[in-house]
């Protein structure tokens, strides 16, 4: 009698023990097969697919007005003079600058460094629009800027930067708050660019979103 | 001692899951899910019956087959018929295993008084 209840009992741990050990088995796999889901683009949210589909259809409008702006250079090359050393430094010059513009070589230089805090406390809370961080981007762009990183991550031609959530996804990288833009350039036409009155600098004062420019005599940007 | 037991299985399995995880095809996670959710119910089913001595080993293990089963099928129906059934066996699994925590809890707090 005493055999056959502890031959029960027995069995009833092992039971408890088997299948516990069979859930707990199948955790981990299902957790890392939900993280991985959350990742395609099947289960993003339809408005980031849409900003990354139009920064994509951008891209390729980029793209083939670069294509016929050096298809019409090879033409010009192929007529113009046989001066072959002038033409090699050209083309040098461009592969140059294409490398940096994709990012493809290290740059250190001097630049400006910009520290973008947001107030998600309170009770209104300011939150960088993505408007206002394309604005101070394209801002930069167009007052020197040669190289931008954003938190460490460089930008090139063909990165796309918006807004997910609290979160700031760049490309395929996805950094938080607070966001520190470095950019490589001419220091003082950049400055002077972002501190325009009435521009992103105030835009972004107005909308209490603590903007701090600071001058930084070196700066590197990886690629 | 089943509490014992059954957190060191869950903890064992995790660890191994964790070192050599268990491949799931992505199409059937949702299911794998709530197949996962009905065992996890069963299991706190199981400790409640044993605490009140009203444990039958061939109800929990046909319990905890017959509903993990069910909960995977009932996703997969609504799948097929566009209806999220899945949600039935979330709420029916999730308020189940509320209800078996808190019974647990006052027979352990019982026995301890």
């Amino acid at each position: 009698m005493k055999r056959t209840r502890q031959s029960r009992w027995q069995s009833t741990i092992l039971i408890f023990f088997v299948i516990s050990f069979f859930v707990g088995l199948l955790l981990p796999g299902q957790a890392h097969v939900v993280r991985e889901m959350k990742q395609t683009y099947q289960n993003q949210d339809p408005q980031d697919l849409i900003r990354v589909i139009k920064d994509l259809q951008q891209h390729k409008q980029d793209l083939l007005v670069e294509e016929t702006d050096m298809s019409q250079k090879v033409m010009q090359y192929l007529r113009s003079s046989d001066d072959t050393a002038a033409q090699v430094n050209q083309l040098q010059h461009e592969a140059t600058a294409l490398k940096q513009r994709t990012g493809a070589v290290p740059l250190a230089g001097p630049g400006i460094r910009i520290t973008i805090r947001e107030q998600s406390s309170g009770s209104s809370p300011s939150i960088l629009a993505d408007e206002d961080l394309l604005l101070l981007l394209n801002d930069l762009w167009a007052s020197g800027a040669e190289v931008i990183s954003l938190n460490g991550i460089r930008l090139t031609d063909s990165s796309s930067v918006y807004r997910a959530g609290l979160n700031v996804r760049v490309g395929e990288k996805v950094t938080s708050m607070p966001l520190v833009i470095d950019a490589i350039g001419d220091t003082e036409n950049m400055s002077k660019g972002l501190q325009i009155p009435g521009g992103v600098l105030d835009l972004l004062n107005l909308r209490r979103i603590g903007a701090i420019v600071q001058k930084v005599n070196l700066l590197r940007i990886s690629n | 001692m089943v509490g014992f037991v059954t957190v060191c299985g869950l903890v064992l399995g995790i660890i191994i899951g964790i070192l050599r995880p268990v491949h799931i095809p992505a199409v059937y996670s949702k299911y794998v899910g709530l197949a996962l959710l009905a065992g996890m119910d069963s299991i706190l089913g199981g400790i409640k019956g044993y605490l009140k001595d009203s444990f039958d080993a061939t109800v929990f293990l046909s319990g905890f087959l017959i509903n993990s089963l069910v909960a995977a099928l009932l996703g997969y129906l609504g799948d097929q018929l566009g209806i999220d059934l899945y949600l039935a066996a979330v709420v029916v699994f999730g308020s189940r295993m509320y209800q078996n925590i808190a019974i647990i809890r006052r027979v352990l707090l019982k026995k301890e008084a």
